[in-house]
Parts: C-alpha cells; sequence; structure tokens
C-alpha cells in the first residue's frame, strides 16, 4: 500500500515537472503563436491585442502559475485554433486514440502468444525459418506504408473499407470500432512479429536453463517442463517488454491516425503544432504522459505478482 | 559366479561413445556400480564426467550422437523411449546437480518443487505429497520444514537449496544417486556439512548405490568405494579408491595425485617487502554506517617468503589484498611496501586478461607504467618474460580466448615479472584450474621467486594447500588475523 | 573478413552498396529531382524512367535516389549524434558513479518510456520543422539509449579483474576508460549503432510523412509517399518503389544487427 502511495506520489510530481519543462520549452520558440493565427497580413495592431488576450505579455513565472492553478482544477485553457476548451477538444479524442490502442493491444497478443510458443517448439525447422523471414519483413514495413497497403487493398480491391469515413465513438460506437479495425491491424502487424519473436526467444532461454534439466531429471516429461516451468518464466521478460509496447502502440496511432484520418489525439496534436496551438500541445502532452506513467506502473505491478523474486523486496 | 554378480549390478555402462559432430567427448567408456556401493568418477575439466553422467541419465543435448549401451536395474535405458526414460528419471534413476542457485524454478515454491517427481509418478494426492516433502525435509535436517516448504528458492541459502534438491532426489527412493559436483560451487564449510548430509544419508538407505562425481580427490577419497579415473574422454584407471590413490598405475592418475610442492626452509635475514600496523577496513552502507570488517591487522612479509592467508569467503581476505594494492581507500592504519607497486594475480583467470587485447598489448602495460620508452625494448623484455613463465615468442598476438586457463595464468604471472615488483599477491590464483595445471603454476612461481626473490602474499581457502606451499600462515577470524605455526593452525580447523 | 558468416557478408554488401547509392543520390542523380515534364505525367516504369514519373512529370528514381540520401544523411548524423555523447556520457557517469550518474540515468529513463515518436512530436513543436531541426530532434533523442547501453556494459566491465589489475598497475582512469574498457564495448556498439540507425531512418520516414519532417525542395522518402498516397491507384509505382526502399533498408539493417549479435554471442 505504502509502495503505490509512493508511486502515486512520483507520479504527481514527475506531472509537474514535464508541465514546467513544456512551459518553459515552448516560451523559448521564435516564432509566435498569435502571428501564425492572424496569418502574415495582420496589423500591428491586432497581433498585440491578441498576445495581450492570450496573457503572452505576461512573465513567465506569472503565466505559468496562473496556468497550474487552473490545470489542477481540470482547465487547461481555449484551444487557439478550435476557440473551445482543450478539455472537450480532447475528451473525444481521447476516447478515440484508446479505442484504437486498445485495439491494437488485443490485435497483438492475441496471435502473438500461441505463435510465439510454436515458433520455440518447431525452433530450427522450416516453420521457425519462415516465421523467422516473415517477421522480419514485416518488421520493416513502417506503420504508415502499412496503413496504404492495408488501405488499398482493403478500401479499392475489396471494397469492405470506405478511408475517410470516421465516426467518433462517442457517437457510433460500432460504426466507429469497425471503422478502427483497419487502422489497429496496421499498427498490430509489425508488433506481432515483435512480440512473437520475443516470447520465442524467451522461452528457448528458458529452456536451456539448469531448472528444466533437473524437471526432466525428476521425471518431467520434456513437453510438461516446457508447460509447468519455463511458460511462466519465460513470460516475465514479456511483460516487462509489454509495457514499452504500450509506447510503442500509441507511438504507432500518432502516425496512422494520420494514413487514415481518425480523429485521434495524435492528429490533433499535428495540427497543434502546425498551428503553434500551444494550450493543446501542453495538455496532449501532459496527458499522454500520464498515461505512459501509468501504464508502466501497472507493468511494475504485474511483474511482482508473477516474480517472486520482487515481491518481498522492497524498493 | 558371473550372474551373481550381475544379479548385483544396478548400472552397467557399456562401450559408450559421445561425439558433438566431429568432436568426441567419451571414447568407449565401460563401468558397473552395484548395489549400495559408492562410486566415483574423478577428472579434470573436459575429461567428460558430467557428460557419463548426463547419458546415463538421458539429459543430454539433443545435437549429440551416442552410442553403447546402458543398463540400469536390468533395462536398457538407451532402448526406452522418452516416455519409458520419464518414469524411471526421478524415481528409481535420480541425480543431484552441481549448482544449487541454477536448477531450481525462480518461480515455483520449494515444497511444491520438491513434490514433483511424486506427482510425475502418480500420486496425485496433494496432501500425501506434501506430507512425504515434510518428511523428507526433515531428513535432510531442514530446522522449520514447514516455512521451507511455502518459501521461494531465492529466500534460500545455497546450502539450503542443495539440501532441497538432495531431498526431491530422494523423494522416489531411488536406486541409484548421481551427484555431479554437489559441492562445488558452495562454500567450504557449507560443503562439508552438505558431503556429511550425504555420507548419513547414504548409511540410511543401506541399497541405494551412487555415482559420485568430482573434480576434487580429496572428496572422492572421503565419499567413495571405488573410482574410475577419466581423462580426455577415455577411462584410464579403476580400482578401490586406496589403491588408485596410493599406488595409480597409470601415468595420468600419478600426476594427478601428484602432491602440491612444499615450500623450502628460508636463510633468514632476508627484507621486508610488506608491513601492516594496524589496519582495520571498513565500508559504510546505503544509510552511512560504518561497518567493520577487519580490525587492527598488523602483520610483515618478507624477500623470497610466501605467506599464506586463509579465511571463509567473506571473512575480508580479499579485501585486505585490495587495500594493499590500493584499490580500497576505506581503511586506517598503515601499511608500506617497499618496491615497485604490489601486483596481483587474480583467480578467474578468464576476466583477468582484457579479451580485447594481445600479450603483447597487455603485458607492456606494466612497463610503460616503468617508463620504458623504446617499442623494441619493450618487446624484447616480453619475450624474455614469456620464456621465463613457459610461453614463447608465438604468444605475442594471441588473444586471451585463445589461451587456456593455466596459459592465461601464466602470461598474469608475466605481468607481475614484468613490472618487476617485490610483492605479488595471489588470490586465490589456483582455486580455479585443474589440478595437474594447478600444480604446475604453483611450481613455476616457486621457480620464480627463487630466481627473482620476490614475496608472495598467497590468499585460498584451501588449507591443506596454504600448509604446505607456504612459509607460514595468517589465518582470518573473528575480524582480524592470528599469526602463529602453520601446522598448528591447519590441525586446529580440523 | 576471411572467418565471417556467408549471411553476414551479404548483409554488408547489401549494406555497403545502399549506403553507396545514398551517398550518390545526394550529389548526382540521373534527371533533375524538380524539372517537371507534363508529357510525362505518372509515366509507368520504362527504360528511361525505371521507377517511373510522378505527378508532376518528375523521374521517381532520380527523386528515390535523392530522398535516399537525405534520410541515410539525416540517420547516419543523429546516430553518430546520440553514439558519441550517449557513448562519452554513459562512460564516464558509469565509471565514477555517484549523484551525477544517478540524476542523468533517471532523466534517461523519463525520456525512454515514452513514445518515441512523441517526443520528437514535442521536440519539432520546439524547434520546428526541416531537415536540420529533425537531426537535432532525433540525435537528442538517441542520446538516452546510448547512455544507457554504454553505462551498462561500462557496470559490467568495471568489475572485470583485468581492469582492477590495470589499476594495480597504476594506469590512469582516463586512459582506462579509452583504452581499456571502451575497446571492449565494440560490439555491444556496432549492435546498438544498427538499431539505432534503423530507428532513425524509420522515425524520419515517419516525420517526413507526417509533414514534420524534411521539407520541399529537400526530397524524403517519407514525404515522397505522403505526397503519392492519392496515386496509389492511378500511379501505383509511385508510392510504392519509396516504401520498398525503406523496407529494404530496414530489413537490410535489422538483418545485419541480428547477425552481428550472434557473431557477438559467438564469441
Amino acid at each position: 500500500m505504502k509502495y503505490v502511495l509512493k508511486r502515486l506520489a512520483s507520479l504527481v510530481i514527475t506531472l509537474f515537472f514535464i508541465s514546467l519543462v513544456t512551459f518553459i520549452a515552448f516560451d523559448l520558440i521564435p516564432g509566435d503563436s498569435a502571428l501564425t493565427s492572424l496569418g502574415t497580413n495582420a496589423t500591428e495592431e491586432q497581433i498585440e491585442k491578441l498576445r495581450e488576450e492570450r496573457g503572452l505579455n505576461d512573465p513567465l513565472s506569472q503565466r505559468y502559475l496562473k496556468w497550474l492553478s487552473r490545470a489542477v482544477r481540470g482547465d487547461f485553457g481555449d484551444s487557439y485554433q478550435y476557440k473551445i476548451p482543450v478539455t472537450e477538444l480532447i475528451g473525444k479524442r481521447a476516447v478515440t486514440t484508446l479505442l484504437l490502442a486498445l485495439m491494437s493491444f488485443i490485435f497483438i497478443y492475441v496471435p502473438a502468444i500461441p505463435l510465439g510458443m510454436l515458433a520455440a517448439k518447431f525452433t530450427g525447422k522450416w516453420q521457425d525459418r519462415i516465421s523467422h523471414v516473415g517477421s522480419q519483413v514485416i518488421m520493416a514495413i513502417p506503420p504508415f506504408f502499412m496503413g496504404i497497403l492495408l488501405t488499398a487493398l482493403f478500401g479499392v480491391v475489396l471494397n469492405i473499407f470506405q478511408p475517410g469515413n470516421f465516426v467518433f465513438p462517442t457517437d457510433d460506437l460500432f460504426k466507429s470500432l469497425r471503422y478502427l479495425v483497419l487502422p489497429a491491424i496496421a499498427i498490430a502487424l509489425p508488433k506481432i512479429a515483435m512480440v512473437m519473436k520475443y516470447l520465442r526467444n524467451s522461452v528457448l532461454e528458458e529452456t536451456g536453463k539448469d531448472y528444466i534439466k533437473n524437471a526432466v531429471a525428476s521425471g518431467s516429461t520434456k513437453k510438461t517442463a516446457l508447460w509447468r516451468h519455463a511458460f511462466k518464466n519465460a513470460m516475465i521478460p514479456v511483460i516487462t517488454f509489454s509495457t514499452m509496447m504500450i509506447g510503442e502502440i500509441l507511438s504507432g496511432s500518432i502516425v496512422v491516425e494520420q494514413v487514415f484520418s481518425v480523429q485521434g489525439i495524435g492528429r490533433l496534436m499535428i495540427t497543434g503544432i502546425s498551428m503553434r496551438d500551444y494550450p493543446v500541445i501542453t495538455a496532449l502532452v501532459l496527458y499522454v504522459a500520464a498515461i505512459v506513467i501509468i501504464i508502466n506502473m501497472l507493468g511494475d505491478f504485474a511483474y511482482r505478482l508473477v516474480d517472486p523474486r520482487l515481491r518481498r523486496q522492497k524498493l | 559366479m558371473q550372474d551373481n554378480l550381475d544379479q548385483n549390478v544396478i548400472l552397467k555402462v557399456e562401450d559408450l561413445c559421445l561425439s558433438f559432430g566431429q568432436k568426441k567427448i567419451l571414447k568407449n567408456v565401460s563401468f558397473q556400480v552395484r548395489k549400495g556401493e559408492t562410486v566415483g568418477i574423478v577428472g579434470e575439466t573436459g575429461s567428460g564426467k558430467s557428460m557419463t553422467a548426463m547419458a546415463v541419465m538421458g539429459l543430454l543435448p539433443d545435437n549429440a550422437t551416442v552410442s553403447g549401451r546402458i543398463t540400469f536395474d536390468g533395462r536398457i535405458l538407451t532402448k526406452l523411449t522418452e516416455k519409458e526414460q520419464a518414469a524411471i528419471r526421478g524415481d528409481d534413476l535420480s541425480m543431484v546437480f552441481q549448482d544449487p542457485m541454477t536448477f531450481l524454478d525462480p518461480v515455483m515454491k520449494v515444497g511444491k518443487q520438491v513434490g514433483e517427481p511424486l506427482r510425475n509418478h502418480g500420486i496425485k494426492d496433494k496432501k500425501e505429497r506434501k506430507k512425504r516433502v515434510l518428511e523428507l525435509f526433515r531428513k535432510v535436517s531442514f530446522k522449520d520444514p514447514e516455512l521451507i516448504y511455502k518459501s521461494y528458492p531465492h529466500e534460500l541459502s545455497g546450502g539450503m537449496r542443495q539440501r532441497a534438491l538432495i531431498a526431491q532426489a530422494l523423494i522416489g527412493d531411488p536406486k541409484l544417486l548421481i551427484a555431479d559436483e554437489p559441492t562445488t560451487a558452495l562454500d567450504p564449510k557449507v560443503a562439508d556439512d552438505i558431503l556429511s548430509l550425504i555420507e548419513k544419508l547414504n548409511m540410511e538407505h543401506k541399497d541405494m548405490a551412487m555415482l559420485f562425481i568430482s573434480h576434487d580427490l580429496d572428496i572422492i577419497r572421503r565419499m567413495c568405494d571405488r573410482v574410475l579415473v577419466m581423462y580426455q574422454g577415455e577411462l584410464v584407471e579403476e580400482g578401490k579408491t586406496r589403491d588408485v590413490f596410493e599406488r595409480p598405475k597409470e601415468e595420468y592418475t600419478k600426476t594427478l595425485v601428484a602432491d602440491i610442492p612444499h615450500c623450502e626452509e628460508l636463510a633468514g635475514d632476508d627484507d621486508t617487502v610488506l608491513k601492516l600496523t594496524d589496519v582495520s577496513a571498513f565500508y559504510k552502507d546505503d544509510s552511512g554506517v560504518r561497518h567493520d570488517i577487519l580490525e587492527n591487522v598488523s602483520f610483515h612479509l618478507k624477500e623470497n617468503e610466501t605467506l599464506g592467508l586463509v579465511g571463509e569467503s567473506g571473512s575480508g581476505k580479499s579485501t585486505l589484498a585490495r587495500i594493499i594494492t590500493g584499490l580500497n581507500k576505506e581503511y586506517t592504519g598503515k601499511y608500506e611496501t617497499f618496491g615497485n607497486k604490489p601486483q596481483m594475480i587474480f583467480q578467474d583467470a578468464y576476466s583477468s586478461l582484457n579479451p580485447a587485447k594481445t600479450v603483447e598489448w597487455i603485458m607492456e602495460i606494466p612497463l610503460k607504467v616503468r617508463g620504458i620508452k623504446g617499442r623494441k625494448e619493450r618487446r624484447q623484455m616480453i619475450i624474455d618474460i614469456l620464456e621465463k613463465v613457459g610461453l614463447d615468442e608465438s604468444y605475442l598476438d594471441k588473444k586471451p580466448k585463445n589461451l587456456s586457463g593455466g596459459q592465461r595464468q601464466r602470461v598474469c604471472i608475466g605481468c607481475a615479472l614484468c613490472s618487476e615488483s617485490k610483492l605479488i599477491i595471489a588470490d586465490e590464483a589456483v582455486s580455479s584450474l585443474d589440478v595437474t595445471v594447478s600444480s604446475k603454476i604453483l611450481k613455476l612461481m616457486q621457480d620464480l621467486q627463487k630466481e627473482k626473490g620476490f614475496g608472495i602474499l598467497f590468499i585460498s581457502h584451501n588449507m591443506e594447500l596454504v600448509s604446505k606451499y607456504c612459509h607460514r600462515v595468517l589465518k582470518i577470524e573473528d575480524k582480524t588475523v592470528k599469526e602463529g605455526d602453520k601446522y598448528e593452525v591447519i590441525n586446529k580447523e580440523a | 573478413m576471411k572467418n565471417m558468416k556467408k549471411s553476414l557478408k551479404i548483409c554488408l554488401i547489401i549494406a555497403a552498396i545502399l549506403i553507396l547509392a545514398a551517398l550518390i543520390g545526394h550529389f548526382w542523380t540521373p534527371y533533375s529531382t524538380t524539372d517537371m515534364d507534363v508529357s510525362l505525367k505518372n509515366a509507368p516504369p520504362s527504360w528511361q524512367h525505371l521507377m517511373g514519373c510522378d505527378n508532376f512529370g518528375r523521374d521517381i528514381f532520380s527523386r528515390v535516389l535523392n530522398g535516399m540520401g537525405t534520410t541515410v544523411l539525416v540517420a547516419l548524423l543523429t546516430v553518430g549524434i546520440g553514439l558519441i555523447v550517449g557513448t562519452v556520457l554513459g562512460s564516464l557517469v558509469g565509471y565514477y558513479g555517484g549523484i551525477v550518474d544517478t540524476v542523468l540515468m533517471r532523466i534517461c529513463d523519463v525520456i525512454l518510456a515514452f513514445p518515441t515518436v512523441l517526443m520528437v512530436l514535442v521536440f519539432i513543436a520546439i524547434t520546428g520543422t526541416g531537415k536540420y531541426n529533425i537531426i537535432y530532434a532525433l540525435g537528442f533523442l538517441f542520446i538516452p539509449s546510448f547512455v544507457r547501453m554504454s553505462r551498462g556494459e561500462i557496470l559490467k566491465l568495471k568489475e572485470m579483474e583485468y581492469i582492477k589489475s590495470a589499476k594495480v598497475m597504476g594506469v590512469s582512469n582516463i586512459k582506462i576508460i579509452f583504452f581499456h574498457i571502451i575497446p571492449n564495448m565494440r560490439s555491444a556498439l556496432l549492435t546498438s549503432l544498427v538499431v539505432g540507425f534503423n530507428n532513425a531512418v524509420l522515425a524520419e520516414a515517419s516525420m517526413s510523412y507526417l509533414g514534420l519532417g524534411v521539407q520541399p525542395p529537400d526530397a524524403s522518402l517519407g514525404r515522397m509517399i505522403s505526397e503519392a498516397q492519392n496515386y496509389l491507384f492511378r500511379a501505383p509505382w509511385y508510392p510504392i518503389f519509396p516504401g520498398i526502399v525503406i523496407i529494404i533498408i530496414i530489413l537490410t539493417f535489422s538483418m545485419l544487427g541480428e547477425e552481428l549479435r550472434d557473431m557477438e554471442n559467438a564469441g
């Protein structure tokens, strides 16, 4: 329990620092957000007026404190670009991205774990070699290119997918899910290969270990030794790997959202950057940071749960 | 008569050959083990003794090619299927391995794991299994069997894990127990306890035969009725343990049982090369609290002298060595060394030479430190020294990975010579070497000492070795050293 | 070279060809990369135009070569920054330890915990787009992984007895780090160099695809794909060829990385 509190405290502190760093960083940027919003034709007065409105003329410390006092209450200001509260803007899109990430996660692990075990079982045989070459090739395809290939195949050749027909999950969950299948596959495919390879190597490493020899010497058949002993041990590194995988999925979704015109936080981020919409970017950075940190925490808990060596160890 | 004898034989190995590709590991190995008998297999690294055990257990890697016949309890093991073999393993035939740290599944509780052989052999009732496991835990002298039952392997010490593994091997009441270097990875004191335990269990299980594998002649002498000597995959000699050790017939066995070189009398008035006065060593833990490792250590070492330093692991032997060589700064008191910086020869010949570099580069370092500028001059000095340590010019360009353990240790000694130091600290310098190699290295150090006159601080856990090889012995006990007549120190220990 | 595995040799040869092609493409291309020719609009591959022409009638092969040049240059420079800064920092903090070590590793952990693409985006939000900005951003983001790798290696190596004996002999700390320890990190460095190169290629392509990386008139494989996306059916060669080239680069270097790892494990 104390451990959980400690981790939560460190979450808050890390978020605080990240917000401070982003704030300072954006302050140092040469460009002017007011200028970007109004375009180059704007007069000096117009720009000055907007700067005043956005509070850009106040000193940095004052602006930060103001922002912070509002942020802790959940108010991240208004978007420069859309002129609506940032929270409202992010809410819907965050649901989309999280849904996409969740679907990708399922699409990765459901096939990857049995495939990985199979690859370990057939190690050295032709099945293993084919899967090895295949996974190398799939891993080499950049997610956005994979997205384009999938759109081509399903959208135009098979005609069962209409690119651009995105629906928010908050509007129509079923339609939205149907639309997100392809983007999720585009994210998942290279990662399936990765997880599969990782699990295979992990299982092989475990089967070479001494305790497997001991299990066989105590009368286990090789198959029982694999399932009763090696599998559980092999899953431990896979769990750590999976927390990293979630970051990778988010990375992938930022790019793939662009390919499939999915209205998620990735797309919002990209338009935000080109429009210098700092309230949006700051809020998004913190939002993703919180998710990543929480996922890492959960990963740590899971790790402790499966590995008794860590359970009784103080941190 | 022949039939009668055969009935008593529990294990019969005939013409066992084993190879990995072109590499022959075992060549026509044949022997027998009778019921209730303890047979030892002794040999050095690569002699094939462990592979013989693995072959009997059916635990050979898939890429091994085997021929010959292994008969166990009237059944020909080499002809059984995997499933039939599994039915015998862990029941009538079981094994205790070398390193207890790695042979237990880290994520399964010890009690459950020790009960696995019962589960594998059809005892489905959990309670019954637990009863048997606890019974055996008491037998292997666990103080709190219930607690051990619930523990995970990492919560037990090395000695406790080995006890658990022994319990696991005995749970099926085996007719033959194979023990492969069961104490090699343990501290001397713990190893001794484990050997006593095995002796006790062997007495209790009169019918159980044992195949005991070790590189350590003393252990074999203590445990075994008969001994097989293996060398490069062949069985070179076989007989009653006493006969083989006292009257070896084969040339190889003779070198194997040959004694440690004895030290010679000292002339007397030599110069002192090392002097410690009231040295205390400590370390600070994370919260800054000081913990003493050694207190008020004082002794001196002269030229031409070999001073033994013995003590259990963790007693501070290596800390002392680190202080003298300047690696450890956390000490109080005073030490003086005379002449060039003292040199160190480490235990692990594999990590004591930089793997990315050649022998010449490595041996040049002390010369450069001494300020010898000329490249050619240095090269000639290195060649001279290589010859002194029993190597030659052809070793200059070799990398450590292409050298054997003994050759590496020779290079290390060469480095020490290069520095022309008056003091050499040998920290378990021969402990990881095979017996025959180690006695050659010891002889080499002795010869070089006679020529160069340096003093040796010889650190070891091996009491017998130290008592024969060193002029004087210091023993670390209760954080301080006791100096005295070496035989007295050793005998007290025994 | 003699006792190298055949598969490793093949990987090395292909990698060399790719790098060479990229270098050539950086300075010279068969046709101009910017000249437009309406008569060649969306022309299919032919002997004159190996990969066909794009919607402005520009030679795709020339543009791919040039784009490879940019991509490889960006990747090499970013990995170079990460390698040099990361290894030196990691080696020093790993060897000396102390508070600097703790703080630096904490920062690296935080940076590494975040999705790379997100970090690059934030960086670009600060520095703006363009070839050099993407090099700075990626280069900076590659530092932590090299710091972590070299620190881990040095922690392992400094406990080696040959390092202790060098100290005993009186070799100075800086000499120990650079002449005794770093040569032993060679194979680990090489492997992470190859892996890093791949990540850099992928990151640059993704960023340029999103329009946040290399800006026109500089050609970039990622940017070409994003421009070509709409011509997938009218002129499939337009997006396919740059895509295939990216895949070949990544595939070659990941195989190379794997071969190097195998070699390392085999000793």
